[in-house]
């Protein structure tokens, strides 16, 4: 178990390196003044020239790149101007609203992805089964900023049943009532998301139990006369839902890439969002803070993903 | 057994027909979008927020143009982006998969490590990321999307080289003297290239995607008139201008439908053909 932990280790490591690597090389390649490019457009002369000093920008490559290092360690990812404040405290501020976001969509959609999936497999061949890969293959078509927007017209703008966009009511009421009132924002966006996540779910699951019910075991099993109920989902449901597990390490980029543009839609005050305005504000610095962060998070995610997977499957660990 | 077949001849003549017909339409309108189009696309030619009617079919815009005119000569835009992007995604893919997968010893751990940090990053902030340094220009997007959609080519084409490099006439190769380069160019890549045509469209549809997030966060090119744009616009009359979203997003939503069902027939039939030579 420890090599297996220090493999999926060796595996982190270097990406985290390397997300750091692109961040400087892109500002020490970018066109035009680099510290203007770590500082942003719109700072103040005195910021640029602390920022030139603190990073070192007059010494070579190799120097500006520890100096760089240096200052992300101590968690110092620059400032944002547009929004007056540190970019680190202003991404750890949003991250909460983003994290629960796509927890809430990856779950519900890997739940209702595998469930449906494995519903579709149990009618194989029948037009049950063509018509739910029909419709998977069409939620997998949308575009999850338009179909958030879709969501919005229909549910909020002529059922009026959900709130457009925001995370509270204002005021923002008290005690249980700002958990209901949160559930309440939350529905739409996480509805949005969780379609998003649905198709890579139920494909996996709905091929992977077709081939299970093909296995020799299952035959056996049915040989053996126990009843198609039990063999079900006693022999072939719980085989074919490890590789599933491992899909949920890596659709977490894809997930959180899906709540970016969904809060967008929403004005959800996630990470997403303020993403979005930084690109909008051409605040680089923010937008690189961002990036950082969540690749982080997605390296993270992963990381204990795999570090799962290696505790419910011995065969993974032992390879 | 016999609503197995019935399912699958339905599935196989409805469905792939459908996506080839489809995507022939769309491929028609980027091609001739300039003579086909109603009205210019730049140019305001109606009442702006104007709903959807026999004038305007899909109404016009905040500017007062035409939905339809741009919806068509996004077309092109959009295939040219996805296509190109995609050959981008080709040909670093398939000479990473291709140098680690004939190479092996540590050129294959060092790039197969290198896949792997391209496979956990989150591609969307990846290309924004670059794509708000670099300016979102038709070629550096080209670039920037095919950049990083290819591990999935470059996992496909180690996979094959794997294989390949124990085959007889590969060895045959080696021992007639050939240099490893020209064995990789001449006998590696032409033998490997049919799962990774059969993922092309896959790719293709990714690239649309990502291309229409991207445009609709305002990363995209200037100059050109593209559907996430388009739909990102509209929200400044969401809701009550709702064609302005609604027939961007369709046209994205039936695009991609168009090349999944293209590429599922593609594979379909690439596997028969497999089979049928076996």
């Amino acid at each position: 178990m420890y090599l297996y932990i220090t493999r999926r280790l060796a595996v982190a490591i270097p990406t985290i390196l390397f997300i750091v690597l692109l961040n400087f090389c892109l500002t020490f390649f970018a066109p035009g003044d680099q510290a203007f490019a770590i500082a942003g457009e719109n700072a103040t002369p005195e910021y640029v020239e602390y920022v030139r000093k603190e990073y070192k920008l007059d010494a070579p490559f190799h120097e500006q790149l520890l100096a760089y290092m240096t200052n992300l360690a101590k968690g110092n990812l620059g400032f944002s101007f547009t929004y007056r404040q540190p970019v680190l405290d202003l991404i750890l501020s949003r991250m909460p609203a983003t994290v629960l976001l796509v927890i809430a969509g990856l779950l519900l959609g890997a739940a209702f992805g595998i469930a449906t999936g494995a519903f579709s497999a149990r009618f194989y061949p029948s037009r049950v089964d063509v018509g739910l890969n029909l419709i998977s293959l069409v939620l997998f078509c949308l575009p999850i900023f338009w179909l958030g927007l879709v969501m919005v017209l229909i549910f909020s703008v002529f059922l009026n049943w959900t709130p457009a966009g925001g995370m509270h009511s204002l005021p923002i009421p008290e005690g249980f009532g700002r958990v209901l009132d949160l559930g309440y924002h939350m529905i739409l966006p996480t509805i949005t998301l969780m379609l998003h996540t649905f198709p890579t779910y139920f494909k996996l699951t709905r091929n992977s139990v077709i081939e299970a019910l093909n296995e020799d075991y299952v035959v056996t099993a049915r040989a053996i006369g126990l009843g198609e109920k039990v063999v079900f989902f006693r022999h072939c449901l719980r085989n074919a839902l490890l590789p599933n597990l491992t899909v949920i390490g890596l659709t977490i980029g894809s997930v959180f890439s899906g709540a970016l543009l969904t809060e967008t839609v929403f004005s959800w005050p996630g990470v997403g969002s303020l993403m979005y305005d930084a690109v909008l504000q051409r605040d680089l610095p923010l937008v690189m803070g961002i990036f950082t962060i969540s690749a982080l998070c997605v390296v993270f995610f992963v990381l204990v993903t795999d570090l799962l997977y290696g505790f419910v499957d011995p065969r993974i660990r032992h390879d | 057994m016999t609503s197995s077949t019935v399912v699958n001849g339905l599935r196989k003549n409805v469905f792939g027909n459908t996506g080839v017909l489809l995507f022939a339409v769309f491929i028609f309108i980027a091609i001739f979008s300039d003579v086909l189009v109603p009205y210019s696309p730049e140019r305001l030619v109606g009442i702006p927020d104007s709903p959807p009617s026999a004038q305007f079919l899909m109404g016009t815009d905040n500017l007062g143009r035409d939905v339809l005119s741009r919806v068509m000569d996004g077309t092109r835009y959009t295939l040219v982006l996805a296509i190109g992007a995609t050959l981008v995604s080709l040909i670093i893919g398939v000479f990473v998969g291709g140098i680690a997968g004939y190479s092996g010893g540590w050129i294959d751990t060092v790039l197969s490590r290198l896949i792997e940090i391209f496979v956990t990053i989150p591609r969307l902030f990846l290309v924004i990321l670059l794509s708000a340094f670099l300016g979102a220009h038709t070629w550096i997007l080209m670039l920037v999307i095919g950049g990083t959609m290819w591990p999935i080519n470059a996992r496909l084409m180690r996979a094959q080289a794997l294989t390949l490099r124990k085959r007889a006439f590969v060895n045959a190769a080696e021992v007639a003297g050939v240099g490893k380069p020209a064995i990789l160019m001449r006998h590696i890549l032409p033998n490997s290239a049919g799962p990774i045509i059969a993922n092309a469209g896959l790719q293709i549809a990714y690239a649309i995607l990502l291309e229409a997030g991207l445009s609709f966060l305002g990363l995209s090119d200037p100059t050109q008139i593209s559907w996430g744009r388009m739909i990102q616009d509209g929200r400044a009359g969401f809701p009550y201008a709702w064609w302005q979203q609604l027939f961007p997003g369709l046209a994205i939503v039936f695009l991609l439908l168009a090349v999944h069902l293209l590429s599922e027939t593609i594979t379909r039939m690439h596997s028969v053909h497999d089979t049928q030579s076996e």
